[in-house]
């Protein structure tokens, strides 16, 4: 027996289970994490959105208040100066009013067109301002020669809009040295019939309050807000270093951030709105989550590995029994789980097969021994029939042949013929009740017997008689056999015949249909030792034959549990009894076959034909 | 085919053992126990129906003849009844219609052997 080998490379069952198990949990878990981080994204932007919105909104607020505080006075002022003329002092009060009331406002001044306060003079403009450390207020007067302050953005742009103007953020060296933003509101006077530009009231703040509202808008703590200027610069940033110094889009240009400068444009536009920043993931989350995925494949590899390390063991053992090794030791693993009972049952089917193993190998070793002693009793058995054809050469005047087949290796059938001198030949056929060695053994005895007692002169009654009493001494097994046996005179062709319980021979006159020869009664040998038997006496033509059997011929049986019968007999023997003893005996040992079939064979089949061809030519 | 073998009270002293199927070198040492067992315990003797009994083989004569040969030791009869006609042949043929007693039915078993 061979044991055939995978050379594929098979995949552990631990592989397996970490494959699945983690393949199911990365699913579910991708799948679950995908739904509740989608959902949950959407919900903190959703907040942040509104929050921000919130925030920006109350911010702004906080600086339009601020802003229209800072814008209405210096408007009432400039109003008043184009309603009616103030003299210098009462302007400067009214500046210095202005400042006190506003502490938003950094510094304030009027500043006149030329000539336009003093026909004499080409400047005027006081400016009032807080001083940066003393917080006092100190009056300068701006315009000279080199400032000539009507020139300057502050004073032109609103002079050429005629409406007022916030400046952009700029940085104040000169008065306070801090950011700032001027809202400058200019005013004019009815000169005849005309309205004429006569100056600009400016008031300037500090933008460190805008710093200090908008760096509190910290949303999330991780955001921060920036306040950015018509021109993009930053006016406030929590790197204070950028305030006036970067703006949008020089980030945006040195980060080279295309979004980001689009973003800038659309503040200036005025408009509201909400940009995906592009590098929110940071990928750490990834890393976390594969490293999650690793540990957990290393968990589940090492517990399969556990789990499955006494099944590898018990397999490797399996593959060394399946070689044939079952001295193996399988080690008992002491778990009470399957794997554990799977152990004790394997080691018990292990301790089963090597006992069933032995007892086989004792088992076929007997049989193989009782086989060929067998074998050998059938050579012996058959060595006690006659079996050259033709027996006799020199008598012409009959012809015999007989067969034997035996339906196990050997039988309880028996025939027999041998010369009893010159013109007798003594014949005979049996059958032992059952069959195997029992039979064998019987039919061996009785042969022996029959040949032992017939003689010349002895009738074919008196032999039965003899053997039978031999027979049924000790034969407490009732063990029995039938016998027919004859006499036959081929001389004359008389035929002496006796019978012992056996089937009636066949008759084949020749020219004329067959049939059953008459018999005497008479018990079969072996079982009453008083048993009488009777001789019968017949004449044979040439030409006549005998044809005798066992039931094995009659009682064999086909597929359909049908029995051979008689009439089969009958037809087979009108078909070729003509012709010489071994045609008629093999035709009707084809025909039984062919009847059979596959079904086995149940019983002995022999025969006997004898023909009588002619009476001997020189009687003595 | 199996023998099929049933034991039933007759006449007191008298057991009934029906024999169905195939009597042959197959069964008979199944059958031989029950019928002997039969024989043992009917003080009077033993009523065989064969009614049913299809084909009998020559393990199945000695069967009947150990029989026979027990009965007759205890003194005990035996009747076979409702041979078929095929079985009947091959008890005549093998002589055995000398020594057994047959009849149609239990009836006339009973009458004619313990009455």
């Amino acid at each position: 027996m061979s044991i055939a080998r995978h050379p594929v490379k098979r995949r552990g069952l631990a592989f397996k289970l970490s494959l699945m198990i983690l393949t199911g949990t990365a699913v579910i878990f991708t799948a679950a994490f995908g739904y509740n981080y989608i959902y949950s994204r959407n919900q903190i932007l959703k907040n942040v959105e509104t929050n921000a919105q919130n925030l920006t909104l109350a911010a702004v607020n906080r600086i339009e208040t601020v802003l229209r505080g800072v814008e209405k006075d210096p408007s009432y002022l400039a109003h008043a100066l184009s309603e009616k003329k103030f003299d210098h002092q009462t302007l400067l009060g009214r500046v210095e009013a202005l400042l006190n009331t506003n502490p938003d406002i950094f510094g304030s001044a009027v500043a006149f067109d030329p000539y336009a306060f003093d026909p004499e003079s080409l400047y005027f403009a006081p400016y009032y301002y807080r001083d940066g450390i003393s917080l006092k207020l100190k009056l300068i007067y701006l315009g000279n020669k080199l400032y000539q302050y009507f020139f300057w953005d502050w004073y032109q742009i609103p002079k050429e809009l005629e409406r007022a103007v916030w400046s952009e953020p700029y940085f104040d060296e000169g008065a306070g040295n801090i950011i700032m933003s001027t809202y400058s509101i200019p005013f004019s006077r009815i000169n005849g019939k005309k309205r004429v530009f006569t100056g600009i009231v400016t008031a300037d703040i500090s933008l460190d309050w805008l710093v200090d509202i908008v760096s509190r808008l910290s949303p999330y703590g991780s955001g921060y807000a920036f306040l950015i200027s018509q021109s993009g610069v930053f006016v406030t940033h929590p790197d204070r270093e950028a305030i006036m110094r970067e703006s949008i889009f020089s980030v945006a240009e040195a980060a080279n951030d295309r979004e980001l400068r689009e973003t800038g444009r659309a503040m200036i536009r005025g408009e509201t709105g909400f940009v995906a920043l592009k590098k929110h993931f940071s990928g750490q989350k990834a890393i976390i989550g594969t490293a999650g995925f690793g540990i957990l494949f290393l968990v589940i590899v090492l517990i399969s590995g556990t789990i499955t390390r006494p099944l590898r063991t018990l397999a490797g053992k399996a593959a060394e029994i399946a070689r044939g090794n079952l001295d193996i030791e399988v080690t008992e693993v002491k778990s009470n789980d399957e794997i554990g009972e799977l152990s004790r049952s394997f080691d018990n089917m292990k301790v089963a097969l090597k006992e069933y193993i032995a007892n086989l190998a004792e088992t076929t070793a007997a049989k193989e021994r009782y086989e060929s002693e067998l074998k050998i009793a059938r050579t012996i058995q058959m060595s006690f029939l006659p079996k050259n054809f033709p027996p006799f050469p020199e008598n012409v005047e009959f012809d015999i042949y007989a067969t034997l087949d035996s339906a196990k290796e050997v039988g309880g059938d028996l025939y027999d013929f041998f010369l009893l001198d010159e013109d007798h030949l003594f014949f005979s056929i049996g059958d032992v009740s059952g069959k195997g060695v029992p039979a064998a053994l019987f039919m061996a005895a009785t042969k022996t017997l029959m040949k032992g007692t017939a003689g010349r002169d002895m009738a074919p009654s008196e032999v039965l008689s003899r053997v039978n009493r031999e027979l049924c001494l000790g034969n407490d097994s009732m063990m029995f056999v039938t016998v027919f046996c004859g006499i036959l005179n081929f001389r004359t062709g008389e035929v002496l015949y006796s019978n012992a319980g056996h089937n009636p021979p066949l008759i084949l006159r020749a020219g004329q249909p067959p049939e059953w020869l008459t018999l005497p009664d008479g018990f079969f040998l072996g079982t009453m030792e008083d048993s009488v038997y009777e001789t019968r006496q017949i004449l044979l033509a040439p030409g006549d034959m005998l044809l005798l059997y066992t039931d094995g011929v009659t009682e064999a049986m086909n597929g359909d549990k049908f029995f051979y019968e008689e009439r089969r007999l009958i037809r087979v023997t009108e078909d070729h009894g003509h012709e010489p003893p071994e045609n008629l005996v093999r035709e009707i040992l084809r025909s039984v076959r062919d009847f059979a079939g596959s079904e086995p064979q149940s019983d002995d089949i022999t025969m006997l034909a004898l023909s009588f061809r002619r009476r001997a030519e020189n009687p003595s | 085919m199996d023998i099929g073998i049933t034991v039933a009270a007759g006449k007191p002293g008298v057991n009934v053992v029906r024999l169905s199927g195939r009597l042959d070198a197959a069964t008979y040492e199944a059958a031989q126990p029950v019928i002997a067992e039969a024989l043992e315990k009917g003080p009077a003797g033993m009523i065989l129906d064969m009614g049913s009994l299809d084909f009998i083989s020559s393990a199945g004569l000695r069967t009947m003849i150990i029989v026979w040969k027990k009965a007759a030791a205890d003194g005990k009869r035996i009747a076979m009844v409702d041979v078929q006609p095929q079985i009947y042949k091959i008890f005549k043929i093998a002589a055995l219609d000398k020594v057994f007693r047959f009849f149609d039915n239990e009836g006339e078993a009973v009458r004619e052997l313990w009455s």
